[in-house]
């Protein structure tokens, strides 16, 4: 494809030419030479035949965290004709800043020669995002001819929520089942710790025998161990519209979401089975599983969420019934702006459910986002609020989290205080 | 004057619009102020250098823009190598490109006039006649053979 620069040229080299005429002039005619000579050296930059480019990317599929620092490698290799001034662009998603490098690029690709662009970007926002395509522009020295290409090459990114590691709080479902796990059952069974020695029978494991304890007592000893097991627990997170309160950047929608990931992390470590109900801008759920493929599983779900909804959020109700195991441990992730999620809340609860809420404060990140504030308003919205969690409180663990606070300092102040009591 | 600043503040402002249409206005005056001149070998010698310097202002304005927008997405040491490849290429390509196209300008243009300024002595005549010939074929012979091999295209 000419480029505007060559038509422009062509058109001085015709101006120049008319001048020369009409003036009688030489210099005209001799800027009219030099002008096509220039037109005819610039116009032998431009390629014929075809172009061969194959451009590969070293991963299709990558999952970070939220803030985390992550390379894109591209390669290009040219196996048709040598190509001096490539430039190449990498197309990038809105939300992402380079760190070190750059995605785009002038290249200079020999017959057969291969090179590697590299750059890092920074993705401060969670979610699902594409990276390419790739576009090719071969422009010759004098510009006089451009040809563009574009790869369809694309790269997903996970941008995963950022979490909380929990390490000295454990939350454990009250109802275990008969999986193993980490929780110490009222039972005995299978287990690491030692509860007693008994006589043993003929269905004991040869290993469980206590030989010390059967010299002693001269008859076949076996020992006792504490049953360690495991329960479902599921998380719901609040996404609806009326819940989310702040700016793209920060808002509750967020804080929820990372306590979602940091507690079901937390769950999964002591090997219990964790579900995930989103009520966003889709109703969408993750039936109870456990292992570190489930973990990622959930936080690329949770990677997603979208606040919106325009469903009931009865429904929430419907949905546990008929596709979540009862007497699972239920935590409900809420800034609890509407008064309808309190009264789903407590209707669980009356059900066959162990119900934890954990609510982010939105007064905290509202006060961060404006510069003045009513103190009286603050006052009546702290006071309703402190309503709805005294209410809450009757039936399950309420949380009241800050969340520019450490989340396992309010949840070990909540689960001691629960219990002292 | 006027195309000369215009054309600066195209490369402040890294408009290559703006750097275009200065230096179109400035050539175009500057010819045009000079297209009476009488016509001699040292003229059309001159006339040739002012044209290629005002060819070689309009292609390194054009490459430092070019530089500036890459170099612009440019974060840390990373990817300078090729940037720096490009500007070492580029400049060496633009000198090769001024140069050639400075001798076929030269030669194309005391080959056109050769008829009308005739006031080589006799003796010389021929010689000069057999030197452009030879020039022209020259020109020819480096604009189809060498430049493409040189762009590694053809």
């Amino acid at each position: 494809m000419k480029s505007m620069t060559s038509f422009s040229l062509l058109v001085l080299t015709i101006l120049s030419l008319i001048l020369g005429v009409s003036l009688g002039s030489w210099v005209f005619l001799v800027v009219t030479i030099a002008s096509f000579s220039i037109l005819a050296i610039g116009n032998r930059g431009v390629i014929k035949g075809e172009v061969k480019l194959e451009v590969e990317r070293k991963s299709e599929e990558k999952s970070v965290y939220e803030g985390d620092k992550v390379w894109i490698e591209l390669s290009i290799e040219n196996k048709g004709r040598a190509l001096n001034y490539l430039e190449v662009y990498d197309s990038l998603p809105e939300n992402t800043q380079i760190v070190e490098g750059s995605n785009h690029q002038l290249l200079r690709l020999d017959k057969g020669e291969e090179k590697t662009i590299s750059y890092k970007i920074t993705c401060p926002q969670r979610g699902e995002m594409e990276i390419g395509p790739v576009k090719l522009r071969y422009r010759d020295p004098l510009n006089f001819h451009v040809e563009e290409w574009t790869s369809q090459k694309l790269m997903k990114l996970f941008v995963l929520p950022k979490i909380e590691k929990l390490k000295k709080v454990n939350v454990r479902p009250l109802y275990t089942r008969e999986w193993i796990g980490n929780i110490k059952s009222q039972t005995m069974g299978m287990g690491t710790e030692f509860f007693s020695i008994r006589e043993y029978t003929a269905e004991d494991d040869l290993g469980k025998i206590n030989w010390k304890a059967t010299s002693r007592f001269l008859e076949p000893m076996s020992n006792e161990y504490v049953g360690e097991r495991s329960g479902d627990v599921i998380i719901i997170v609040d996404g609806h519209r009326f819940s989310n309160i702040g700016t793209f950047e920060e808002n509750t929608l967020n804080a929820t979401i990372r306590a979602a990931g940091s507690l079901a992390n937390s769950i999964l470590m002591d090997r219990n089975r964790v579900g995930l109900i989103i009520l966003g801008d889709f109703l969408s759920w993750v039936y109870p599983d456990s292992g570190r493929d489930h973990y990622y599983k959930i936080l690329e779900k949770l990677s997603g969420v979208e606040e919106g909804g325009m469903w009931k959020l009865k429904d929430t109700k419907w949905l546990l019934k008929r596709f979540f195991p009862n007497r699972s441990m239920i935590i409900f992730i809420s800034p609890l702006l509407s008064e309808t999620v309190s009264e789903i809340i407590v209707d669980i609860c009356e059900k066959e459910y162990n119900v934890m809420v954990i609510s982010p404060n939105p007064l905290t990140i509202q006060k961060e986002l404006v510069d003045t504030h009513n103190p009286l308003a603050e006052e009546i919205t702290q006071l309703e609020r402190d309503i709805k969690l005294e209410r809450l409180w009757k039936y399950s663990m309420v949380v009241d989290w800050s969340p520019n606070e450490p989340l396992e300092a309010s949840l070990q102040e909540v689960i001691r205080y629960w219990k002292r009591n | 004057m006027v195309g000369g600043i215009i054309s600066t503040i195209g490369l402040k402002f890294k408009k290559v619009l703006l750097i275009d249409f200065g230096l179109l206005i400035s050539g175009l005056f500057y010819f045009y102020f000079q297209h009476e001149i009488p016509l001699t070998y040292g003229n059309i010698f001159f006339i040739v250098i002012m044209f290629f310097l005002f060819f070689g202002c309009w292609v390194f304005m054009r490459r430092a823009v070019l530089i500036d927008y890459v170099e612009k997405d440019l974060v840390g040491e990373r990817g300078q190598d090729h940037l720096k490849e490009y500007k070492n290429h580029s400049v060496y390509h633009y000198l090769w490109v001024i140069t050639l196209g400075f001798i076929v300008t030269i030669l194309g243009s005391l080959i056109a006039v050769h008829g009308f300024i005739a006031d080589f002595p006799a003796e010389v005549g021929p010689y000069m006649l057999v030197l452009l010939s030879g020039g022209v074929i020259l020109s020819v012979y480096v604009v189809v053979v060498i430049l493409p091999k040189y762009f590694a295209v053809n």
